[in-house]
């Protein structure tokens, strides 16, 4: 497993050794032995699988795994968060934690919180029987270069979760930008392990640290989790230090199926926009030097609707700062001054309309949930993937407050219902007459098809500008 | 003469080999047949090579077809495809003995590709032509022989001999001259005889030397694959061509949908009616209370059926005949239950045939139709689209880029519904830059055209280099 054991025995037994006298190996065979018997007892192999949703809104669900540790009495884990991390750079969903004890016994937990400062999820298992021991950390939590440190995990499932024992030895203490220790020794198995100083001292654990600055990447599709891609993070003894705080008072929703608590949604005015080219400033008779954006649309229901902006109303300043952005960065400026704002404060827009300024208080909303970020969900047999409708739906289609439906994202060509010609992008309002009000209900309605095995169904869907009726004939 | 006995022999083999009980026409006296069809139907074939004029990078260019026609009328009426002579600025014919005699067009119709056009008697210094006459296409039978007439890449006085592969072919709406909606109205003979790029236009021909329908396309692509506007439908356009100059078309704003196997669904039991599939807001049909769901069973009176996609361009064709702005009665029913409502029509928008080029700003622009203008959400407010811009003209110019696809839909203040105000606009706005407001996919742009510059600025060459041609 460890490729660096061999050469790991070599330098333990280098370390200390002295020409004149023996080397003690059972010394500290002993001590490891000991950190080996009492780690054991508080460490727990941690599963999650994570849910995110591609760009087509289908769900993606990844597994992972890394160590967790005990942290208090009442079954709280404390484990890294790529436990809780996607894989596809979606909006991750913890939707099943399960952990395994020394003794191989499985537990269902539930994810609690986290930290991003650390980089540590918190889990909680609700069972009596859970005997997991806390881990009492050391406050005296320092390493020297040369120095072996231990680390116990539990093996994966086809070992039946076997506590594992490994030393590595110190090879860098870093101060900055946080303290910790570097090892060059292969850590990353151990990633959420506790680090145990041979005298017994729990200084920490392996965790992965953001060392370095690494210029900023395009947003990938794949963004990685820890230390696999070149992201500035690196895998690290955290000292305790560190942990301290959050230790105490570790991060804990209310919400008992709560996972991660999402982010703020970013603030939204609603409106799209045109650069305030000179030419048009020209044209438009206003002064000379204007700079600013022109709004070139409106969107339903928005911030900015309600506020009474209109298409062509000129905005040359927000919140009383000019929009002086050089040409072709003013679109741009525009945007980023918006964003640095918060949803639910006001904005005030300053517009030219008809040759008179006028400012234009405007509260800002939430962003509205955007196609990929709701959930697909899929028809196996009708070989379709619908979600709900979003806004963007609405503008784009310039629906009707009162349309309900659900949106076709994927339509398998040879599934039922592309052969009954529906097709991605269809909007489905009714099926056998009956209003289909989201994806729930849409898939629902095709499962209790299924079950009753009904021979014919009649969808009416709304395709661009116009509706039809599409017959869909399963042969069960 | 070897090749026609090799052709004959092989005619007689199939004959006897498909040859059903009502066999029409015995094997003995298909030579025959041939013979009288050709003698019938050869002297009123016509050659046309019309000149068109179309727009190409923001000018209008004129560009020559070929095609073929037939009279139908002593006094010289000839058939042919829209997208033949439809759009024609001078005509130029041959008739069947190679004389040559200039042409006028009557008129045209895009929505069913066809066009009629008189030849100018003058030219022949005769008082009459011979012409062919319409036999019935709905009697036609598949496996029935029939022949299509015309200058296939225009090798005059040709001939091919083929079966009705199909008597009632629907073809999905097409569009012909780029962005004419055509094929909505009629179902399609399809046949095997030879049609290639030059046939449009010509009759296609049953043994009794009747025209069965006018041929039209081909498939790309494919062999054996010729498709006719049927006769009756071509009667009709042709009496309302030579009388208005153009079909009169109206729309209630429904969008129908054969019954198919939702016969059960929707109607119990007999399938009459037409499954209306969609209402258009702000529609006749909307405001008559028709919905997404009814069945059309009755209109003006008449009985309406669409059980097969087949049906569909008839019923259409029905709809579509009711004069706009007078009311009619719709007898529509809903779960079971039928109830008589009045629908006023509104006329049918087509879009321009051809550009119309506005060549002090360097633009080509034109109308759209309902279903462009619906498609853009632009169904009550109109607007004008943008088809070309002529590079280093003052409309390429405009800052932000005007762009072919943009619509216009104010200019200088001024509402803009037909290219005709666009050109007064401009015109209006004399040497001053305009303000031209534009739909752009979901936004609202505003472009700024700048003044027309003082000096004359030589014409451009490429242009001159055209016209001196």
């Amino acid at each position: 497993m460890n490729p660096r054991r061999p050469f790991l025995v070599i330098a333990l037994a280098l370390s200390s050794a002295a020409p004149t006298a023996a080397y003690d190996f059972e010394k500290d065979a002993a001590a490891l032995r000991a950190i080996h018997a009492r780690v054991a007892r508080s460490i727990v192999s941690v599963d999650t699988v994570v849910r995110e949703r591609s760009l087509q809104g289908i769900p993606v669900d990844t597994p992972q795994r890394a160590t967790g540790i005990v942290h208090d009495g009442r079954g709280g884990i404390v484990a890294p968060t790529s436990l809780v991390a996607g894989a596809i750079g979606g909006r991750p969903r913890v939707v099943s934690v399960e952990i395994h004890d020394a003794d191989g016994a499985r537990y269902d937990a539930r994810f609690v919180g986290r930290d991003d400062a650390v980089g540590f999820a918190f889990f909680r298992v609700d069972d009596e029987r859970f005997a997991g021991e806390p881990l009492e950390f050391s406050e005296e939590d320092s390493l020297e270069v040369g120095d072996f440190f231990a680390s116990v995990r539990l093996s994966g499932p086809n070992f039946g979760h076997v506590p594992y024992l490994d030393a590595f030895m110190v090879s860098a203490s870093v101060a900055e930008p946080k303290r910790c220790y570097v090892t060059s020794f292969a850590v990353s198995d151990y990633l959420g392990a506790p680090a145990v100083a041979l005298d017994g001292r729990v200084v920490g654990v392996v965790g992965s640290f953001l060392l370095r600055d690494v210029p900023p990447a395009p947003k990938a599709l794949f963004a990685s989790p820890f230390g696999f891609a070149d992201d500035g993070h690196e895998i690290v003894v955290i000292p305790f230090e560190h942990l301290r705080d959050v230790l105490a008072d570790p991060p804990e929703s209310s919400d008992a199926t709560a996972d991660e608590t999402p982010p703020a949604r970013p603030p939204w005015l609603g409106v799209e926009t045109q650069e305030l080219l000179p030419e048009l400033v020209d044209v438009l008779g206003l002064a000379d030097g204007t700079t600013g954006v022109l709004l070139t649309r409106i969107l339903p229901g928005s911030p900015a609707e309600r506020a009474g902006l209109r298409t062509s109303d000129a905005v040359v300043a927000l919140d009383d700062r000019p929009l002086d952005a050089p040409p072709k960065q003013q679109n741009r400026r525009f945007r980023d001054r918006v964003a640095e704002r918060k949803a639910g404060e006001r904005l005030r827009v300053r517009v030219l309309r008809d040759g008179a300024e006028l400012a234009v208080e405007v509260e800002l909303g939430e962003q509205p949930l955007g196609a990929g970020e709701v959930d697909a969900l899929e028809s196996e047999p009708f070989g379709l993937v619908a979600r709900d409708l979003v806004h963007a739906d609405r503008a784009e289609l310039r629906l009707p407050e009162e349309v309900r439906g659900a949106r076709l994202t994927q339509v398998r060509a040879t599934g039922l219902g592309g052969l009954a010609g529906l097709r991605a992008g269809d909007i489905v309002e009714r099926v056998d007459g009956a209003p289909i009000e989201d994806a729930a209900a849409l898939i629902a309605t095709l499962e209790r098809a299924e079950v009753d095995r009904v021979d014919e169904l009649v969808a009416f869907v709304r395709r661009g500008r116009s509706t039809q009726f599409v017959h869909v004939l399963p042969d069960w | 003469m070897s090749s026609s006995l090799t052709l004959l022999s092989w005619l007689g083999l199939s004959l006897s080999a498909l040859a059903p009980a009502s066999e029409r026409v015995a094997p003995a006296s298909l030579v025959g047949a041939i013979r009288g069809a050709r003698e019938r139907v050869f002297p009123t074939l016509v050659h046309l090579r019309p000149v068109f004029q179309r727009s190409f990078a923001g000018r209008t260019i004129e560009a020559q077809a070929t095609g073929s026609g037939v009279i139908v009328t002593p006094d010289g009426l000839v058939v042919t495809n829209f997208h033949v002579a439809g759009t024609a600025t001078r005509l130029i014919c041959t008739l069947s003995d190679r004389r040559r005699a200039h042409a006028d067009l009557v008129g045209a119709d895009a929505a069913t590709d066809l066009a009629v056009v008189r030849l100018r008697l003058g030219d022949l210094g005769v008082d009459a032509l011979p012409h062919a006459t319409f036999g019935d296409a709905s009697t036609l039978v598949e496996g029935e022989f029939v022949m299509a007439m015309g200058s296939p890449l225009g090798l005059t006085r040709s001939l091919s001999l083929g079966v009705v592969s199909c008597r009632e072919r629907f073809l999905p709406p097409m569009t012909v001259g780029g962005h004419l909606a055509t094929g909505l109205f009629n179902t399609w003979i399809q046949t095997d005889a030879a049609i290639n790029p030059g046939n449009s236009g010509g009759p296609l021909v049953d043994l009794a030397g009747r025209i069965v329908g006018i041929n039209t396309r081909g498939y790309r692509g494919a062999d054996n694959l010729g498709f006719s506007i049927p006769a009756d439908v071509v009667e009709e356009v042709l009496a309302e061509l030579v009388e208005h100059g153009h079909v009169a078309r109206s729309r209630i704003g429904v969008s129908i949908q054969p019954l198919h196997e939702l016969v059960g669904v929707f109607t119990e039991g007999a399938p009459d009616g037409v499954l209306v599939a969609s209402v258009e807001p702000g529609s006749p049909a909307a405001a008559a209370g028709v919905g997404a769901g009814d069945v059309l069973t009755r209109f003006g009176g008449e009985p309406l059926a669409a059980v097969f996609d087949e049906d569909v361009p008839g019923v259409r064709r029905r709809l579509a005949s009711a004069a706009a702005g007078v009311e009619v009665e719709v007898e529509v029913r809903r779960q079971g239950r039928t109830r008589t409502v009045r629908i006023t029509p509104e006329p049918w928008r087509d879009a321009d045939e051809v550009d119309h080029e506005l060549e002090t700003l360097g633009l080509t622009v034109r109308r759209m139709s309902d279903a462009e203008l619906r498609e853009r959400y632009l169904e009550e407010r109109g607007g004008v689209l943008v088809t070309g811009v002529r590079a280093g003209s003052r409309a390429a110019a405009a800052r932000p880029l005007l762009r072919p696809g943009d619509v216009v839909v104010e200019t200088a203040g001024q509402g803009i519904a037909e290219p005709t105000d666009l050109e007064r606009a401009i015109g209006e706005a004399g040497a001053r830059a305009v303000l031209v407001r534009i739909v752009r996919g979901e936004a609202e742009l505003l472009i700024a055209v700048p003044a027309p510059e003082r000096t004359d600025t030589p014409r451009d060459p490429a242009r001159a280099a055209e016209e001196g041609r």
